[in-house]
């Protein structure tokens, strides 16, 4: 069995691990609250979130009988980076760190060959920018959210 | 388990979404140089036919079709913006005295000839191999050097037979079955230059799943310089550097080596 799904989300997972300067790396919970039970000692934490998966290539009308033929598809995990809070209301040097993080992030993410290996050749890695809590009506905390467009041929005999 | 073979049908793993690498070979030239990325390649087989009809009683009635001719086009769209494609567009010559600034001189040639390979890389259906030992380019697209996408170039060939000979298909076995192949040689970027950072590049592959590196300073193997970046230090000037990359796969390991460096000034 091969779910190449859960492949690349471990292996995303594990070069969030790699990362320096987190704290704590966690897949698939809410967004880490500063002052919630998850504790500040795991900040700056970053977060997978699995996202979703679609066909980037339709199968519709490949199958002889009732298994389609392998497709391509792309997967949408976010990425989330929640800095440990600033004690004051001026959020010194809070920008500047979720360019760093930002930057690592992706760093991490586009060289990893073992990524690039599993997405294979008709795979590819999509940067699609990013978000931020930084703006009017947002809790302006320090946290950044990196979407990336993971492609992949899923080979449906193979799961 | 569905697994493209090419031969076997009715099978879902025969059908295809292509990737590879295509290799251009001007007429004259000494190697093969790697077109680059290309979102689409197409092979249009044509035929001009005669058809006879049969007029001795009632309505005309086909007896007969002839071939009279066969031409085969390949379409393909370039994606990198390279002195090579452009003159490919541009039917020049590329004037390579300052290597660094190129300059592709338009409408030099009538048209440009050469041998073209396809080597397939997808691992969603067949791979074939595509080998043309002659086709003749000529435009049929634009360069836009304004654009806010990605820009592309069109270019169509036309296929010329050889001796009888039009070219091949020749099925390839599944990405790692075999060891990875190298397409393209390994390269070095940089300047040669104490204190400066050089980079290997790996060259195209075609089933590679990983590369490592050595680099060579010299004949000799540089300890623990086994990254793609290797930072010149003061002991290397008046020396060359070489890179042997290994690329990696399930089927075993492939090595490809750079050409040497200039000599590392101080």
């Amino acid at each position: 069995m091969t779910d190449k799904r859960e492949m690349i989300l471990t292996q995303m997972l594990t070069i969030l691990q790699a990362v320096p300067g987190l704290a704590g790396v966690y897949r698939d919970v809410g967004p880490l609250n500063p002052t919630g039970d998850q504790g500040v000692a795991n900040l700056p934490a970053a977060i997978l979130l699995d996202g979703d998966e679609r066909p980037r290539v339709s199968t519709l009308g490949t199958s002889f009988g009732a298994v389609p033929s392998a497709s391509v598809m792309t997967l949408d995990p976010e990425v989330w980076i929640v800095l440990m809070p600033r004690i004051n209301m001026l959020n010194d040097g809070v920008g500047e760190e979720l360019s760093d993080f930002r930057v690592k992030v992706l760093k991490a993410v586009l060289n990893n060959e073992s990524l690039v290996a599993m997405l294979g050749a008709n795979g590819e890695i999509e940067y699609r920018g990013c978000t931020t809590d930084m703006k009017q009506g947002r809790t302006i905390e320090g946290q950044i959210c990196l979407f990336f467009g993971l492609t992949y041929a899923l080979n449906y005999a193979q799961l | 388990m569905p697994t493209a073979d090419g031969v076997t049908s009715p099978n879902t793993g025969n059908l295809l979404i292509g990737k590879g690498y295509l290799l251009f070979q001007p007429s004259g030239s000494a190697s093969f140089y790697c077109v680059g990325n290309c979102p689409s390649m197409t092979i249009t087989p044509k035929t001009t036919l005669l058809d006879h009809f049969d007029s001795q009683a009632g309505t005309k009635t086909k007896d007969l079709t002839v071939v009279t001719e066969k031409s085969m086009e390949v379409k393909i769209q370039m994606e990198e913006m390279t002195a090579n494609n452009l003159s490919l567009l541009l039917l020049g010559d590329v004037d390579l005295t300052n290597p660094a600034q190129p300059i592709v001189n338009f409408f030099t040639q009538p048209s440009k000839t050469g041998h073209l390979k396809f080597y397939a890389a997808n691992d969603v259906g067949p791979r074939w191999y595509v080998d043309i030992p002659s086709i003749t380019f000529n435009p049929s697209g634009d360069w836009a050097p304004i654009s806010d996408a990605f820009a592309s170039m069109e270019a169509t060939g036309t296929v010329n037979a050889q001796g009888g000979v039009w070219g091949t298909a020749t099925l390839q076995l599944p990405l790692g079955t075999n060891v990875p192949e190298n397409l393209v040689l390994p390269f070095i970027e940089g300047t040669e230059k104490v204190g400066n950072t050089l980079t290997v590049h790996a060259g195209a592959w075609v089933g590679a799943s990983s590369f490592t590196y050595q680099w060579y300073k010299g004949v000799t193997a540089v300890y623990g310089a086994t990254d793609q970046n290797y930072t010149l230090v003061s002991g290397d000037s008046g020396n060359t550097f070489h890179v042997v990359v290994t690329a990696h796969n399930a089927a075993g390991t492939q090595t490809a080596t750079t050409a040497n460096t200039g000599t590392i000034a101080a």
